[in-house]
């Protein structure tokens, strides 16, 4: 039972973190801005606890993908955020590229029919 | 760069966990005020934004893992975490703490004294250098270290010796203080001090004039001595005290701290010595010592740069034989005595380290043997505890790895779980080892050897550390290598309490008990000999009654007592007010008493027949003694009659020794005795043997004289009281003081109370290593009665289920004490074999006990196997009582 919960959480990690990159790409953000433009993006498909979010952020900033400075929020209240590094926006390309292949290659896949094998 | 970033990282440390609790908390309200514009109400906004964001400490947690931050972080919230985890079980944390803390402990004050008694160089410059001179001599009961000051005079001349010294002891009445006051030194020949390297911190030392007969009267001052009794006057050099009513000029003080000969450094190398050296005369060797040739004295050397005690001895060997050759041609009857002398005849030259703990050595290195062992059943029983606890955990560990941790986050864990443990003993041995030390310097400094220098020191601390700390390490990986294995077989869909998972814990286990068990039994055998050894030497009879003897020493003054009548008037005198006092029942004066280690050996045979050729039957013990000191002491006569005050000075008592030796198929009665060079003695009674030196060595020959003939030594009372002895002191003390003031009493005490100094080490080895054996047998106990605790509950719905089906109670114990059989009978089978080579080890300490002592071996097995039942049974019969009902529901 729960061997299963973690394999699809690990599938959902690398989902996340293209995700993320995804979303910090559009311009500098805190958190709580990431959360809702993935929200965006996905149409809310991605029904993830918020707290998870954080983690990635901190493993993306360690990795070097992320950087981060504190700033003021819209309403003036002290927050953090987050902006993505040259090296984020290359993973950025990479992943959205490969992302891309597979993808397409999924959906050929899915899409074949018998006569095609 | 790496290191730059790590230090930027621990200095920002305290930044990232505000950092992080604002950057939520900031998430959380944004959400809110979303939410509250979505049309929520406020505090369903907020409940659900929290909600919404789910476990903050989880995700914390989680960041903290992602960031990685500095290492400090994670070994002090694993501390927090194994404190908090220790807490929760406090009998488990208490039981080992305090056990491991014992077991340090122990090795730490057995190490640090070994250290200061055997393994440190004595606190003088070149000290390796300091050597005592002792030799062999098979003359029955003589001490190997008495030589003759013709044996040291031939010896300074060899040339191995920077500077050597000819040591006895003596004893003063100072009159300096209006009250008359005993003080106890040492005469020493005038190069004493240049062998310990010392000089006086005022005035001189002796120089070889001071050694010439007539210009002798100077005197050296301990610096304990001239503080106590002079107020640290540095006018005092110069001046003249009297000491018995001699004049003596004081010419020097030597520094604090130095004493010797102290009697507990030295009570192996001489046969009495003070417990702390007051002052220092000069020896003077007058050619009619040299030619009397008395085995009385001690000597002391330094030897040169670059010899070895070894080669010394080999030169100073010739010297000694030649010597006993010309004595062989002054007494050509002793010829075959002295030929048999010399053929076993050996001189030895030993560092004064090794001489002064000759008589403690054994003991002590027995007793570290013992700690060590001790702490290694501490160790087993530890591992043993927290294998246990381990085991119990195990669900918590499943579940946990199960969850995304480590196998090395839970390796770390537990490393720092034993290390707060660990440390946290070490404290607690740490102060265990402290105050140990300073209780038994103080307790002990007057009777072991060098103890007044033991001290708590750093390093020993560290070592102890260290010590700890390893065994942290080790037992954390071992118990984690188990659990390892055993969480891989768990698995959260069984039961959580299959047997199978258990099998490499239960393995474990198996051995850290019979380890246990084994290291229990060699301690028991061990504690065992010494104690029918104890029990053997006190069932000893020492040849007279102790019981309510008081006895006092009074050195007489040579001023009332110069002449021999004189002062055999003056003892008759005190001897007759002594008796007159109330509870009183008899009193009597004698040379040397009984166990108080020192003796006098005379050369004696039967007059008109050739002289006997065994040491045995040629050294005899002599007293000089009053007449009643027979029934003083209760010493039984077997035959003839005992002296009187008015039987001429040739008239002896001998005891049953004596006369069995030197008239085996007839009555001594009436025969003569010849002493030496003295005129003949003739036997007028036999008395029963007394101990004189131990209770541990068998009686020699006796023979007692009135003190007509030789008052001069007659110095100690003893008084046989009808009631408790030590209330007679006071009297007693008055009585002596107003016949003549000048006298002051010493040494007043009880016969009882020699006879327990008399036993003291032996006393204290026993009740040590019964201590230790004791703690071994209740912690391989309370390991077996965990381990057999831990299968009864883990069984408890087996046991339900069988009781269920119809088995009987005993059926159950039998099952479960059953395992416990066989762990004991392998602990007992190895700890039995190691016995026996221990046994062999211990030879030197018993006394009427053979090794391979059938008997004791069975006592420690049934012993050990009794408790083991016991600790196997309390449980089992607890399991056995289980409610079938109950135990089905348990799970």
């Amino acid at each position: 039972m729960y061997r299963k919960e973690k394999n699809s959480a690990e599938l959902l990690q690398g989902t996340l973190d293209l995700l993320v990159l995804k979303a910090v790409s559009l311009g500098k953000v805190h958190g709580y801005g990431i959360l809702l433009r993935i929200e965006q993006i996905s149409r809310g498909s991605l029904d993830i606890e918020q707290g998870a979010l954080y983690p990635a952020l901190y493993r993306l900033e360690r990795q070097g993908l992320l950087k981060t400075e504190w700033g003021t929020s819209e309403n003036n209240r002290r927050a953090k955020y987050y902006m993505l590094t040259s090296r984020g926006r290359v993973q950025l390309k990479d992943e959205e590229r490969s992302w891309g292949r597979l993808v397409e290659a999924i959906g050929a896949a899915l899409s074949a029919r018998p006569s095609e094998v | 760069m790496f290191r730059f970033l790590k230090w930027r990282s621990a200095w920002r440390r305290k930044n990232f966990e505000g950092d992080m609790a604002d950057e939520f908390a900031f998430h959380v309200q944004a959400r809110t005020e979303d939410l509250i514009r979505r049309g929520v109400s406020p505090d369903e906004a907020q409940r659900r934004a929290r909600v919404e964001f789910g476990a903050r400490p989880r995700y914390q947690a989680e960041c903290r893992e992602s960031h990685r931050v500095h290492w400090v972080d994670e070994i002090t919230r694993n501390g927090r975490y194994a404190l908090r985890n220790l807490m929760k079980a406090p009998l488990f944390s208490l039981t080992g703490i305090l056990s491991l803390a014992v077991g340090l402990a122990a090795v730490g004050i057995m190490f640090t004294v070994v250290d200061t008694v055997l393994l440190r160089a004595l606190p003088f410059a070149h000290s390796e250098r300091i050597v005592t001179i002792s030799q062999r001599v098979p003359l029955f009961g003589s001490s190997p270290t008495v030589v003759t000051p013709g044996e040291f005079q031939a010896w300074q001349r060899s040339g191995v010796f920077e500077c050597s010294a000819l040591v006895d002891t003596a004893s003063y009445t100072l009159e300096e203080q209006g009250r008359p006051e005993r003080i106890y030194g040492a005469s020493v020949t005038p190069d004493f001090f240049s062998v310990f390297g010392l000089h006086p911190i005022a005035g001189r030392a002796f120089a070889a004039e001071d050694a010439v007969q007539g210009r002798s009267n100077v005197i050296v001052l301990s610096y304990e001595l001239w503080a106590r009794d002079f107020g640290s006057d540095a006018s005092i050099i110069g001046r003249t005290i009297h000491l018995s009513g001699v004049p003596m000029t004081v010419i020097g003080v030597m520094p604090a701290g130095f004493e010797f000969p102290r009697l507990a450094d030295v009570s192996q190398i001489m046969s009495w010595a003070p417990e702390g050296t007051e002052f220092w005369t000069p020896f003077v060797i007058t050619p009619k010592i040299v030619e009397e040739g008395n085995f009385n004295f001690y000597a002391l050397g330094r030897l040169r740069p670059g010899v070895t005690p070894e080669r010394a001895a080999a030169q100073l060997l010739p010297a000694a034989v030649h010597l006993f050759r010309e004595q062989e041609l002054k007494y050509p009857e002793y010829k075959k005595f002295i030929e048999e002398v010399l053929g076993a005849f050996a001189v030895y030259v030993t560092p004064l380290r090794e001489t002064m703990a000759w008589g403690v050595r054994d003991a002590l290195w027995m007793l570290l043997a013992a700690v060590m062992l001790l702490l290694v059943l501490v160790l087993f029983n530890l591992g043993n505890l927290l294998l246990t606890r381990n085991t119990q955990r195990l669900r918590e560990y499943t579940v946990r790895q199960a969850l995304g941790a480590s196998r090395w986050q839970l390796f770390r864990e537990s490393i720092v779980e034993q290390t707060v443990l660990v440390g946290l003993s070490s404290l607690v041995a740490g102060a265990l080892t402290a105050s140990g030390i300073r209780i038994l310097g103080a307790s002990l400094a007057n009777s072991v050897p060098r103890f007044y220098e033991l001290r708590f020191s750093g390093t020993e601390f560290a070592v102890l550390m260290a010590l700890a700390f390893l065994t942290a390490v080790i037992f954390g990986a071992l118990s984690q290598l188990v659990i390892s294995q055993a969480v891989l077989t768990f698995g959260l869909n069984s039961q959580g309490r299959t047997l199978t998972s258990d099998r490499q814990t239960n393995r474990l286990r198996f051995l850290l008990i019979a380890g246990e068990i084994a290291v229990s039994a060699v301690l028991l055998v061990g504690a065992g000999l010494l104690i029918r050894s104890f029990q053997n030497v006190m069932r000893e009879q020492p040849g007279f009654n102790p019981h309510n003897v008081l006895t006092l020493s009074v050195p007489f003054n040579s001023r009332t007592t110069d002449k021999p009548e004189k002062r055999v008037q003056h003892i008759r005198e005190l001897i007759a007010r002594i008796e007159a006092l109330p509870g009183v029942e008899s009193a009597s004066i004698v040379n040397r008493l009984p166990l108080a280690g020192d003796t006098e050996i005379h050369n004696v045979h039967a007059a008109g027949r050739p002289v006997a050729q065994r040491p045995e039957n040629i050294s005899a013990e002599k007293r000089v003694i009053d007449v009643a000191y027979f029934r003083t002491m209760q010493i039984p006569l077997v035959e003839g009659r005992l002296l009187r005050a008015d039987d001429p000075n040739q008239l002896v008592v001998i005891n049953q020794q004596m006369a069995k030796r030197l008239w085996p198929s007839e009555s001594p009665i009436d025969k003569r005795l010849t002493d030496g060079d003295n005129p003949p003695l003739t036997v007028i009674g036999v008395v029963g043997d007394v101990h004189y030196g131990s209770l541990e060595k068998p009686p020699m020959m006796q023979f007692y004289g009135l003190i007509n003939a030789d008052p001069n030594w007659a110095d100690t009372f003893v008084v046989r009281s009808r009631q408790s002895p030590e209330s007679l002191i006071p009297a007693i003390q008055k009585t002596i003081s107003r016949l003549d003031a000048s006298e002051p009493v010493t040494h007043a005490q009880t016969m009882e109370h020699l006879l327990d100094v008399m036993t003291l080490q032996r006393k204290f080895e026993t009740a040590l290593l019964s201590s230790f054996a004791a703690v071994a047998l209740f912690l391989s106990a309370m390991g077996l009665f965990g381990v057999a605790s831990l299968s009864a509950t883990r069984r408890t719905r087996e046991f339900g289920i069988r009781l269920a089906v119809g088995a009987s109670g005993s059926e159950i114990v039998r099952l479960e004490v059953r395992r416990t059989v066989a762990m004991v009978v392998v602990g007992l089978g190895l700890g039995l074999i190691a016995s026996t080579v221990v046994a062999q080890m211990m030879a030197g300490f018993l006394f009427r006990v053979k090794p391979q002592s059938g008997g004791i071996f069975a006592e420690a097995a049934l012993v050990l196997i009794a408790s083991a039942l016991l600790a196997a049974w309390l449980p089992a019969r607890r399991a056995a009582r289980t409610d079938p009902a109950a135990a089905l529901r348990v799970e």
